[in-house]
């Protein structure tokens, strides 16, 4: 499904310069589930970003299902993103001003799935979720773990092909923090592929298998059974 | 504590540049705007108050009714008047007749100076009037026949003083206009100041209209309505009451209808309100609209106004970023009232700044403004003596001062009453009540433009209307030559013929003539044409004297009958008999038609006229007043005025050709000419003026509103990054999130518009009944006014907006 190669990306500050991602190559494949680790500052966010194509790579290839797409402008990306692509943060990056409800169609209406359609979805996702019952509340009034579903539940409305979680765990407690993963690994069992950074080796367990970066290049990939 | 208030203070600015400019930018434009304005304003309102009296002194207005309606509504009335009230009503006190004579050319030695202006008047006006005599005869110099008194400059121009030796003048013999008899000056007074109706260069005596010109009806008459009045009551006396027993008075003096042919209504209008509230005819004196007035000053408070509710709306706009700030503070010790005098430091500071760079902008656009207002304003004109002694100046500084009070008390308060615990847990979002006062300060805002917009618009479309209007003259190419003063009476019919025709030797000229009124002045009236149907019944028309080109030098058109020939003038008055009238005279005189009035016979107070044409209707006064009845005699006078059609190219050398001749015809005369359709369309002065200050300052208007307003979007953007990365990630277009940032802004526009348009709709409409002919008010200016302001909002709104939507949405998202 995924196919990087030589990928590479700096930013320029006035004072520095810093490699992000120096010349990395990796795949994914359909149907995985891979966990991507280091430690702080080595890049995992930025391959994340490119990989959801909310970035641009300064050099290397990107083959997204067969298509290069690393010298896509930015409006085939945001096509080719938002019928593939579901993001899930550490952040949750909710709404604020919009319901759990609204929150979740974002998605279908960007996509232009018609109304009627929207709410069979929604309420199909929320249900699978189990929030049905806050569907009218407001991001505030949940807890971590709820906020994280319910941004789980956004990044799957769509039936994307590829989600990518970065540290989906990181802002919650162990217990709410596994029901996270066994919705992931569902979801993978049921054949979306997903990419996810994390921290934590006991998440990283979940996956199939374990990339880690140093610096901006792979160091070892380690396959679970 | 201070420094340390206004180091924070400063600091602040600085870290905030964006905002603090937009706040100091608006505010300053703001401010310029109004001193500009309210020195205006205030000169305006200033007038006449120099008067020691003014409290006390009055003009007398005449109203004239018959057959129940109001044939005249004028300043000017009989010369008995006056003295009848002071003998009357013990609270008159004082009482002064004037007569213009407008522009006199004085002969000192032999040499002729001309356009002195010239009142003629009783010497009772110097007492009542501040005039001060800076020599000569201090208490009576307009007692006598033959004499009059200059002001210092017309002093200075006629007998060439240097330095103050104005004593050296006094007794010196001068001859004025035409006069065969010398007029002796008794005194010189100081120059009248630019803030009086009253402007001229020299008073002669009244007396002298009495006795050495024999103008007997100017003396004690009740038959002449051709005369102006002063009257001077007890300190005290009340005008209105005094108002209410001149029906009586009427009724003594004129019997109903029977002495004067009308039914005359006197009244008091007191003096402070001459300038500025005069609708009334034969106007000898500076008047200006009070419209314009209080329509620019209602402008310049909104224009701060909105400068100062743009300060408001940001700074609790961003009381959010600021609250950690006001938290730790709290938390480390300050009390509310250090908190609060903090943020009223800044808002000082953000107006002191704004005030500096406005009084440079105002001194800097000056002239700009004073050619707009036609005066010679300075900021001195700020702290003039005016209206209620020095209302307006108190007044500028109470709401400058409250201005800056209100605009850093608000936010001050806001800011400084949040709870420190919930401030610092993150836990602070913009009140409710906030919010809904910051979208009602937007919905006026925008209101308030939208009404100045819809009004520009439509009191353009009204002068344009105006000014494109057929006039049923035609005033192109017709220049307007004013009659000599200098020549021999007995031959000025003969002079005048040969003059014209010389005239039109020119091979340029089409056509001259000459009149005793041109379009564009107020002509005459005469109050005694009996009805030929019912001769107990009169009517008023308005005249004219006229050569027998005028009818086709101004393009008339003859809709029955004939034009005058040479054989319907003859020298003696008396043995005049041909008339022509203009549709509407046929009308009131009850004719079926124009070409039932030929041959008929019209009766003016006993002599007969054979109407022998029928001219149609045409605008003689703008289009603000209504066509009268009209009728023309054929008459030459050596006074009148001349004009004359062109057909040239080069308009200066045939003026220079007809000056030739002029001068030939009559030596020592100034040849004084003007472009008739320029002098016409001065008639619109008021309303261009009212017209230009509308666009003008409604474009400030819109500008400040719209620097707030780009404030406001640039803000919301700000609290909305996250928000919009977040929906990007998800697939919005740039497009959707434009929108989604300008949708609520619009929606108070729209509100804005909702509320703004029926209140231009009747401001203008009231405005449109002071006009005879008027535009209707069409709907589409308001859909345009409507549409424009959306567009000047979404333009401003999405230059934020875009520069958001365009932003990678990475950055941020990284910024947790
Ligand atoms: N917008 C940016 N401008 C400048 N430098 C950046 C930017 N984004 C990332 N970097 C730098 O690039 C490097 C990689 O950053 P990245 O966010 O990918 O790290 P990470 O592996 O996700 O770290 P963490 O585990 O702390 O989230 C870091 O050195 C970081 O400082
Ligand atoms: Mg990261």
């Amino acid at each position: 499904m995924i196919k990087i190669t030589d990928l590479e990306k700096y930013y320029r500050t006035e004072e520095v310069e810093t490699i992000a991602l120096n010349k990395l190559s990796m795949q994914v494949n359909t149907g995985e589930f891979v966990a991507i680790m280091g430690p702080s500052g080595c890049g995992k966010s930025t391959l994340l970003n490119i990989l959801g194509m909310l970035d641009d790579p300064d050099g290397g290839s990107y083959v997204f299902n067969g298509v290069e797409v690393a010298h896509f402008n930015e409006r085939k990306r945001a096509d080719l993103r938002k019928h593939n692509i579901g993001f899930v943060f550490q952040s949750f990056n909710l709404i604020a001003e919009l319901t759990v409800f609204e929150n979740v169609e974002l998605p279908l209406i960007y996509t232009g799935v018609p109304s009627s359609e929207r709410v069979k979805r929604v309420e199909e996702v929320l249900d699978k979720m189990q929030i049905m019952h806050r569907r009218n509340h407001y991001p505030q009034q949940l807890s971590g773990g709820q906020q994280q579903r319910v941004a789980i539940a956004r990044a799957v409305v769509n039936k994307p092909k590829l989600i990518l979680a970065d540290e989906p765990t990181g802002n919650l407690d162990s217990s709410n923090g596994n029901e996270v993963m066994e919705l992931l690994t569902d979801l993978n069992e049921q054949g979306t592929t997903i990419i996810m950074v994390t921290h934590s080796e006991h998440d990283a367990r979940y996956s199939h298998r374990i990339i880690r970066l140093l610096d901006g290049q792979t160091v070892v990939e380690n396959i679970m059974i | 504590m201070i420094r340390n208030y206004v180091k924070t203070a400063w600091r602040n600015l600085w870290k905030n540049k964006v905002f603090s400019l937009i706040n100091i930018l608006g505010l300053s434009l703001g401010m310029a705007a109004c001193l500009l304005i309210l020195q205006y304003v205030n000169f305006e309102l200033s007038y006449d108050h120099f008067n020691q009296n003014a409290d006390n002194l009055y003009r007398v207005v005449n109203d004239r009714y018959q057959n129940g309606k109001l044939i005249q509504h004028g300043t000017i009335t009989y010369s008995g008047v006056g003295k009848a009230m002071k003998d009357d009503y013990p609270e008159v006190v004082n009482n002064a007749r004037v007569l213009q004579f407008g522009e006199t050319t004085v002969t000192f030695k032999d040499k002729k100076i001309p356009k002195g202006i010239a009142f003629c008047v009783d010497n009772s006006l110097l007492s009542m009037f501040t005039f001060p005599v800076v020599a000569g005869d201090r208490s009576t110099p307009l007692k006598e026949v033959n004499t009059a008194v200059f002001t210092e400059t017309e002093a200075r121009r006629i007998f060439g003083i240097q330095g103050d030796n104005f004593e050296s003048c006094v007794g010196q013999m001068v001859k004025m206009g035409t006069d065969t008899f010398p007029t002796k000056i008794t005194a010189v007074i100081k120059d009248i100041p630019k803030n009086s109706i009253f402007q001229f260069d020299m008073l002669i005596s009244y007396q002298t209209l009495i006795h050495s010109y024999g103008y007997t009806a100017a003396d004690y008459d009740f038959k002449d309505s051709d005369f102006w009045h002063y009257i001077q009551l007890k300190p005290g006396a009340d005008y209105k009451a005094f108002n209410a027993k001149m029906q009586a008075f009427s009724q003594r003096h004129f019997q109903g209808n029977k002495v004067s042919g009308s039914v005359e209504k006197f009244y008091l209008q007191p003096l402070l309100r001459i300038h500025l509230y005069s609708d009334t005819e034969y106007e000898n004196i500076e008047t200006a609209s009070s419209n314009v007035v209080w329509g620019l000053l209602i402008i310049a408070l909104f224009i701060i106004g909105i400068a100062w509710v743009n300060y408001i709306n940001l700074a609790t706009a961003r009381a959010s970023e600021r609250a950690m700030e006001v938290g730790v503070r709290k938390v480390t010790g300050a009390t509310k009232g250090q908190l609060i005098r903090q943020f009223l430091t800044e808002s000082f500071i953000i107006n002191l700044m704004a005030l500096t760079i406005a009084v440079v902008l105002a001194v800097l656009f000056q002239p700009v403004f004073n050619t707009l207002v036609n005066q010679q304003l300075t900021l001195d004109n700020l702290f003039q003596k005016g209206l209620g002694g020095y209302l307006i100046s108190a007044g500028l500084i109470i709401v400058v001062v409250t201005g800056i009070f209100i605009s850093g008390f608000y936010p001050a308060f806001v800011l400084s009453s949040f709870k420190p615990i919930l401030v610092l847990k993150g836990k602070y979002s913009s009140s409710k009540k906030g919010i809904i006062l910051r979208k009602g300060l937007v919905i006026g805002q925008f209101a308030i433009t939208i009404v100045l917009i819809i009004g520009s618009l439509i009191v353009y479309r009204q002068i344009k209307f105006m000014s494109s209007q057929k006039l049923g003259v035609n005033l192109d190419q017709v220049v307007v030559i004013n009659g000599p003063q200098f020549t021999t009476p007995d031959t000025a019919d003969t002079r005048a013929k040969a003059f014209l025709a010389e005239v039109k030797q020119i091979s340029t000229v089409k056509n001259a003539a000459t009149s005793f009124w041109v379009p564009g002045s107020e002509t005459g009236r005469n109050f005694d044409i009996q009805d030929p149907h019912n001769p107990s019944t009169h009517y008023t028309m308005r005249f004219n004297g006229v050569s027998t080109e005028y009818i086709p030098t101004y393009g008339m058109t003859l809709v029955a009958g004939r034009n005058f020939s040479p054989t319907d003038y003859v020298k003696r008055y008396q043995d005049l008999h041909s008339t022509i009238l203009n549709v509407s005279a046929t009308k009131l005189l009850g004719f079926s038609s124009p070409q039932a009035a030929l041959g008929q016979i019209m009766t003016k107070s006993n002599s007969k006229w054979t109407i022998i044409g029928v001219v149609a209707d045409s605008h003689q006064k703008s289009l603000r007043y209504a066509i009268e009845p009209t009728f023309f005699r054929p008459q030459l006078s050596i006074g009148s005025q001349i004009s004359v059609k062109m057909n040239t190219t080069n308009p200066t050398q045939t003026i220079a050709s007809i000056k030739a001749v002029y001068e030939k015809f009559y030596p020592g005369n100034i040849f004084d000419f003007a472009f008739l359709d320029q002098r016409y369309n001065e008639q619109y002065k008021n309303d261009a003026l009212f017209g230009e200050a509308f666009g003008i300052f409604g474009g400030f208007a819109i500008f400040i509103a719209s620097l707030g307003l780009l404030g406001l979007s640039l803000f919301s953007t700000l609290q909305r990054t996250k928000e919009i990365g977040v929906r990007k990630v998800l697939g919005a277009s740039v497009s959707n999130i434009v929108l989604l940032l300008s949708k609520d802004f619009i929606k108070l526009v729209i509100v804005a518009i909702v509320l703004a348009t029926p209140i231009a709709w009747y401001i203008l409409h009231h405005w449109l009944q002071d006009f005879a002919y008027h535009i209707t008010i069409s709907w589409w200016i308001f859909v345009l006014a409507g549409v424009v302001s959306i567009i000047i909002a979404l333009t401003t709104i999405s230059f934020q907006a875009i520069k958001a939507a365009t932003v990678n949405p990475v950055k941020s998202l990284r910024s947790e």
